[in-house]
């Protein structure tokens, strides 16, 4: 606060408060910056150019700060990539993460895909439909993942190899809003680890 | 009348505001035009914004920008949408600004009230060296009185800035309250697969990128000092709560783990702020002390805790947990004890946002029909009111600083967009541009500095 005041200060323009009655208009001089606290808090904004229509944020996310993903310490063949894709998605109910009979089916033969390509890691995704907020929904993700992976290694799979993220809503397989559209997204994917 | 005042000695200034604010409290008290607060649109005041008179220093030259024709349409965009405003349209105008004198004589009111007029705001813009000055009056059209003025000194770059300070003023005489102008909402906007943090201002203009790169940027959460936006990026691969920088363009991580990792607000001395991660297992609250850095778990269920919201005294925080089996909010003290559910007949509630003034909570929840609606409820969760409707969803509220508006995310027009939604009135004006797929608005504390 005392640097935008000081800001302020330097910046020497000053806002003049009219008033008066009966259409006189008389002016007084009122304002300066150490006073506009008590007087006229918003008018020490127009010292200071808020808006500048020409202006662009300059926006380099990419900064040294940000690494990409770690790069898979494993180096994996063509063939053991081919397998690995063939582990299917499963899908859920809307606003649960447990694992129905029908998904458990699939994570076991996820399982044994896992097992016969052993070293490579993989990350699974969890995903929500539309509905709900996105916050809510960027944790749900995340506890289907985690049902999931908490399945997987309970089927015996490494617990070291299988990783999470949640995607919330934010990447649906399918557009529409239905519930044909939204079972769809309701979902894990199984992606090979970069 | 213009008076040095840097050459004012110190006593005579005070004793010059003084007088002005005796005078101000007498026009305002005078004044036959007052606007309840709460009762936006009962009856809005016709009001005539006419161009602003140019003098000669001022007058642009053929092919330059015309100030006194671009603040005069900031204002009427921004007081378009109070609500407590109607504004009659300027072809209906009876006299050229350049041709009469700034203060209107009993024609020119004669001539005002023919045309609608309740209320006139009249003004001038001069130009002093490198300065731009900008004078407005506002008038009472039926007393054919003055009821203020303000002058800015300023650029043609901070016309923008001139326009909502006479706006937030001109509410504040009529209303007590001064409005949200000159402050902006951040929001997402999907791009391909990306997502990226936009923001714009309260009456749709300048909209501009703060993010831009390819992934998933999300839950914009503005710092209190107006420079910077707490988010979760996805960009290192995994979600992690960072906050960017906006003069710099910088983006610093603020927590980073293999889970989720999502912000909450800044409390109110900005010495600590809330967020989300799924760290110790499921997503939890915690609270961060921002000079040590070091979190303290405040939820501890083994079910979803997310989305914290501070109350102003930064006393009692309002977050959304399923742990009675599906999503509801909750009030907690600010230690994270005394855990109370506030929602009770949604079966799907969110967004939670505590009004500046302290005594409601916005938040959605899902109606019968499926749809999200925008509801307010106090925060002991006795009384809870709808204040959106419709077939389609609106969701994501989040309180303009002086509690007049929430901006919202809805799809009333088809694609999700956001809107600012005026209470009282509960009319939806779209802010960001047309085309864009926006969602997640969030409304800053005061001017964005860049």
């Amino acid at each position: 606060m005392q640097k935008i005041l000081a800001t302020t200060l330097a910046a020497a323009v000053s806002i003049m408060l009219i008033t008066g009655c009966g259409g006189s208009g008389e002016v007084v001089d009122t304002t300066t910056p150490a006073e506009t606290t008590t007087q006229e808090p918003e008018a020490t904004k127009a010292t200071k150019p808020v808006a500048k229509p020409v202006e662009e944020t300059v926006s380099k996310t990419g900064s040294s700060e940000v690494t990409a993903a770690q790069k898979n310490a494993q180096a994996m063949s063509a063939a053991a990539k081919a397998k690995l894709s063939e582990m299917t998605r499963i899908y859920f109910e809307f606003d649960k993460a447990q694992i129905t009979s029908g998904a458990a089916d699939t994570l076991k033969q996820n399982a044994a895909i896992l097992k016969a390509v052993p070293g490579v890691k993989v990350i699974i995704e969890g995903h929500c439909d539309e509905r709900g907020t996105t916050e809510y929904n960027l944790a749900l993700g995340e506890r289907r993942a985690s049902a999931v992976k908490q399945f997987l290694v309970d089927t015996g799979a490494d617990a070291g190899r299988l990783t999470t993220i949640s995607k919330g809503e934010e990447e649906p397989a399918a557009s529409g809003s239905d519930e044909q559209a939204w079972a769809k997204n309701r979902r894990a994917e199984f992606k090979v680890a970069k | 009348m213009s008076l040095a005042h840097s050459s004012l000695a110190a006593p005579l200034r005070t004793a010059l505001v003084a007088i002005a604010t005796l005078l101000l409290f007498a026009a305002a008290a005078n004044a036959r035009i007052y606007i309840a607060i709460d009762t936006p649109g009962v009856r809005p005041v016709p009001v005539a914004i006419p161009t602003l008179r140019v003098t000669d220093k001022a007058r642009p030259t053929y092919g330059e920008p015309s100030p006194h024709l671009i603040i005069a349409d900031i204002l009427r965009r921004n007081l378009r949408i109070v609500g407590e405003f109607e504004l009659l349209d300027p072809r209906g105008y009876l006299e050229d600004p350049q041709l009469v004198p700034l203060v209107p004589d009993s024609d020119s009111f004669s001539s005002w009230q023919t045309a609608g007029a309740e209320l006139l705001i009249k003004g001038q813009v001069d130009r002093s060296g490198l300065e731009l000055v900008v004078e407005f009056h506002a008038y009472d059209v039926i007393r054919r009185e003055f009821l203020f003025g303000k002058r800015y000194r300023g650029s043609d770059e901070t016309l923008g800035s001139m326009a909502h300070m006479f706006a937030n003023a001109l509410l504040e005489n009529l209303t007590g309250e001064k409005g949200p102008f000159g402050t902006e909402i951040a929001y997402v906007v999907r791009v391909g697969k990306s997502k990226n943090i936009a923001s714009v201002e309260v009456d749709g203009s300048n909209p501009r990128w703060i993010t831009r790169n390819p992934s998933l940027n999300l839950n914009p959460i503005w710092a209190r000092d107006g420079k910077s936006i707490y988010m979760t990026t996805y960009y290192g691969g995994n979600p992690d709560l960072c906050r960017f920088h906006i003069p710099t363009g910088k983006l610093r991580y603020v927590y980073r783990d293999e889970g989720m990792d999502m912000p909450g607000q800044e409390d109110a001395t900005g010495n600590e702020m809330l967020f989300t991660s799924s760290i110790d297992g499921n997503m939890d609250i915690y609270k961060m002390d921002m000079k040590t850095r070091k979190a303290k778990r405040l939820t501890t269920d083994r079910s979803i805790d997310v989305s914290p919201t501070w109350s102003p005294d930064s006393q009692k925080i309002v977050f959304v947990s399923d742990r009675k089996g599906n999503p509801h909010l909750f009030v907690m003290d600010a230690d994270g004890g005394g855990a109370r559910r506030i929602t009770f007949s949604s079966n799907h509630n969110g967004d939670p946002a505590w009004s500046p003034k302290g005594g409601q909570i916005a938040y959605t929840a899902m109606d019968k029909k499926g749809a999200f609606q925008v509801h307010i409820v106090d925060p002991e969760g006795k009384k809870s009111t709808q204040v959106t409707f419709g077939d389609y969803d609106t969701h994501d509220p989040s309180w303009s600083p002086d509690g007049r508006f929430l901006a919202v995310t809805s799809n009333k027009d088809g694609k999700e967009a956001v809107f600012v939604l005026r209470l009282g009135i509960n009319k939806l004006w779209r802010i960001s541009p047309e085309g864009q797929q926006a969602n997640q608005p969030y409304w800053s504390h005061g001017p964005v500095v860049r």
